[in-house]
């Protein structure tokens, strides 16, 4: 089910009404339901995998208990319990990439092999619940948190369906309290949850599925179409990517609130970066935080030295890279991000931008703008590595920007109405840069003028809205 | 929570008022050709406006028509008026179960036809309707049909264009609506055939192969019409036209969609199902104007075939 489709506009209103009027006094029959509905939310792609949910939120939530009990073996079963993960991830997600890879690199060297490759369906989220569940027994394992007794508690956390196919990757100690305790409605927070819903559909809708076929078109025609409209389908998917992941994470961060949950803050404004450090600080920020505590720390972080330093970092950006997809093209964009990233850790720099740009000032200054600018367009290579389809494809897009004509034929592609809305969408991100746009919308000062914000959004997105029932990008992974 | 639920309906209330009376304005003061999910296709191509004008002027037809582009634009009134048969063709672009079912609920018992031909275009059962449903909203009368027609493909363009359509009826009504018999190429011939005088070459070259899925809400609509028309005692003949064998071998699960055919034919005693897809063997060029369009001279040998070895005959109609 998708959150900007008719099905999802039925269920949840059912869902919220049931939620609040029918069992609001009784914890344990509201989380029972949820767990039954985000089940159901997740059947509607493909209800077998449901089973696949269960039985890894079986395993994490046995060796949970277990770790916590045992004196001695508690490493072992911690690895049992990461093997157990990596396992389901690996045989859905890569077997048959290792596969292809294999059978390549042996033909290379002049062998035939006919090795099996599956023709299975990639369980939707699965790197998701899959990541859920493991900072769970680390997290115990290292007594960060207590095990839960309750199943139906800890399915929640795992199964929550905001967030089950596309994150936030929530950690045990951030959702968990709040799965166990009694929740009240709260005006704010719901009207707070409206306000993130409507900007999610916005960017969704409006931005990120009506620059998809531009972008779609320029990458599947790059050697024929010019220079310039090689550059605008880049700077276009980077637009489109943070507005379609962003949009469902406030979708998703939205509707949690409206239920009297909190969400991780998944994305701040990552665009408006100084430097590449900066710009994964903010963006997918709850994937990034988890390879820092359940990687890149682990590894030693840079308590070795530069040199543990910069391995440890190639480590956690190739990784993300691969988590991203079962495609060398991801693992090379992850490659060229840890690249953007050495001068920063090199030079002690990758920490000097913590603060927000132009935090007390309302534009940023000429050099801010530079820097913003330059990250950007690094950003918006990388990017071109991970829409690509073969690593191939995005080095001969790079190179046409350089030898097709620049200018194009006819504008004939373009949505001429497009432009002035993504310019009313960057004065938008850039006004709620210093908390999130949603909630910067809830300070406008007057009710009307906020009204009047949240029926023009509303309105871009039944006039101008593209309704072909896109999956979310980040469903993939 | 009461505040909230009554802040959101009052916000909703609030909210629905101006979303429709911006649609109202732009449906009286301005067009909405500038908004991408208003689709006034009023008098566009098709000639949706003057066969829906003519329908409601016959009493009878022998022969009733539905279908998409390859039904109004392949089945040639003309021809079938030679052979002795009054005929009325109601397809439109795009035309889906879902819109065949409403118009023939709206004309079925008027025309009372002995038979009816259903085009059966797969891709028609894998589409959700949208373009079928704005092309009759803009030139059909806004009545129950049209309201029901917009609850069953309910999308913002469709919901946009009918109220769309439902103002600008009273700033300017369909009456008053001017429609020429000619437009680019094709002319409205009465009983609502679309002839085109195309010559272009179809470019043949092969796209990628794809499968379709047909909609349940597709097939639910189809078996309604099939239902509503055994119930009626009215013969129906299914007919797969005439399309390139290149467009026809990009469908991955063509033979599927075939065997699904014949399974209807084989369950409705009223039912016969006729597979033109890949009968123009060879020159195609000659015959089709696109991939999956015949032209003129494509229609005249289709038809004629049909109309003598089909609608002569009998016997092979059930």
């Amino acid at each position: 089910m998708l959150f900007n489709s008719f099905e999802f506009a039925v269920f949840f209103p059912l869902v919220f009404i049931a939620y609040w009027f029918l069992l609001n006094r009784n914890l344990r029959l509201q989380n029972t339901f949820l767990l039954v509905v985000s089940y159901f939310f997740y059947g509607w792609w493909d209800w077998r995998f449901v089973f696949l949910l269960i039985l890894s939120t079986l395993i994490d939530y046995g060796f949970g208990l277990i770790i916590h009990r045992s004196e001695k073996h508690k490493k072992l079963y911690l690895w049992i319990s990461i093997v157990n993960n990596l396992a389901i991830l690996g045989f859905f997600k890569y077997y048959n990439f290792f596969a292809e890879s294999v059978q390549q690199g042996l033909h290379s060297m002049g062998f035939e092999a006919n090795i099996f490759l599956l023709s299975i369906a990639l369980p939707v989220g699965i790197s998701f619940y899959t990541f859920h569940g493991m900072s769970y027994v680390v997290d115990i394992y290292y007594g960060r948190s207590k095990p839960i007794t309750n199943f139906v508690d800890y399915a929640v956390f795992v199964c929550f369906f905001p967030l089950l196919v596309a994150g936030p990757i929530e950690r045990a100690n951030h959702l968990l309290p709040q799965v166990i305790k009694p929740r009240q409605f709260n005006l704010h927070q719901g009207l707070d949850g409206l306000r993130f819903i409507v900007w999610g559909l916005f960017k969704k809708v409006v931005i990120a599925d009506n620059l998809a076929p531009y972008v779609n078109d320029v990458f599947a025609n790059y050697t024929t179409v010019s220079s310039f409209e090689l550059v605008m389908g880049a700077i276009f998917f980077a637009f489109q990517i943070y507005c379609d992941f962003s949009g469902y994470s406030d979708i998703a961060i939205g509707t949690a609130k409206l239920l009297g949950f909190e969400l991780m803050v998944n994305f701040r404004s990552p665009y408006f970066s100084r430097d590449i450090a900066e710009f994964w600080r903010r963006w997918h920020i709850s994937l990034s935080s988890w390879f820092r505590d359940y990687l890149y720390i682990p590894l030693g972080g840079s308590k070795g030295g530069k040199g543990m330093a910069v391995r440890n970092t190639f480590i956690i950006f190739l990784v993300s890279g691969f988590w991203h997809g079962a495609n060398w093209t991801f693992i090379a964009w992850g490659f060229l991000n840890a690249l953007f990233f050495l001068p920063l850790l090199l030079g002690g720099r990758h920490r000097s931008n913590l603060d927000v740009v132009a935090e007390n000032r309302m534009l940023p200054t000429g050099k801010e703008l530079l820097q913003m600018v330059l990250t950007f367009l690094l950003v918006s290579v990388a990017w071109i590595f991970f829409r690509a389809a073969t690593i191939g494809h995005a080095f001969d897009y790079i190179g046409s920007m350089f030898t097709n004509d620049f200018m194009p034929e006819s504008l004939s592609r373009f949505k001429l109405w497009l432009p002035p809305v993504l310019v009313a969408w960057i004065i938008a991100e850039w006004a709620g840069r210093r908390t999130s746009v949603p909630e910067t919308l809830g300070t406008i000062p007057y009710a009307t003028a906020r009204r009047l914000v949240y029926f023009a959004l509303l309105m871009l997105v039944g006039f101008y809205g593209a309704f072909q029932k896109t999956e979310f990008i980040y469903f993939q992974f | 929570m009461k505040q909230f639920i009554r802040i959101f309906f009052i916000g909703l209330v609030l909210f629905i008022i101006a979303y429709v009376g911006t649609i109202a304005c732009l449906a009286i003061v301005v067009s909405g050709n500038y908004v991408p999910n208003i689709k006034p296709l009023t008098a566009r191509y098709g000639h949706m406006l003057s066969r829906l004008r003519e329908a409601d002027t016959v009493t009878h037809a022998d022969v009733m028509i539905m279908g998409s582009s390859h039904a109004y634009r392949g089945f040639d009134t003309r021809l079938f008026k030679q052979y002795g048969y009054r005929a009325f063709n109601l397809g439109s672009s795009s035309q889906t179960p879902l819109q065949a079912q409403l118009l023939l609920e709206e004309y079925v018992d008027r025309m009372n036809p002995e038979m009816v031909i259903l085009e059966v275009m797969p891709t028609t059962f894998a589409n959700d309707g949208t373009e079928a449903a704005v092309d009759i909203l803009s030139n059909h009368r806004i009545d129950g049909s049209m309201v029901e027609l917009t609850a069953r493909v309910f999308n913002p363009i469709v919901f946009n264009t009918f109220v769309y359509s439902a103002f600008r009826r009273v700033a300017r009504p369909l009456d008053k609506v001017k429609e020429s018999p000619q437009r680019s190429g094709d002319t409205y011939v009465q009983g609502g055939f679309v002839a085109t005088n195309v010559t272009a070459k179809p470019d043949l070259t092969p796209g990628p192969k794809e499968r379709i899925e047909f909609r349940s809400n597709q097939l639910r609509a189809f078996y309604g019409i099939l239902d509503k028309l055994e119930q009626r005692g009215t013969k129906v003949l299914l007919v797969y036209a005439p399309v390139t064998h290149v467009w026809y071998n990009q469908i991955e699960n063509a033979d599927e969609i075939q065997d699904f055919f014949k399974t209807v034919d084989a369950k409705y005693g009223v039912v016969t199902y006729y597979d033109y897809s890949r009968w123009i063997e060879h020159n195609e060029e000659d015959y089709f104007y696109d991939q999956h369009h015949l032209n003129q001279k494509g229609v005249e040998l289709f038809n004629d075939h049909f109309l003598k070895h089909v609608l002569q005959r009998r016997d092979t109609v059930k």
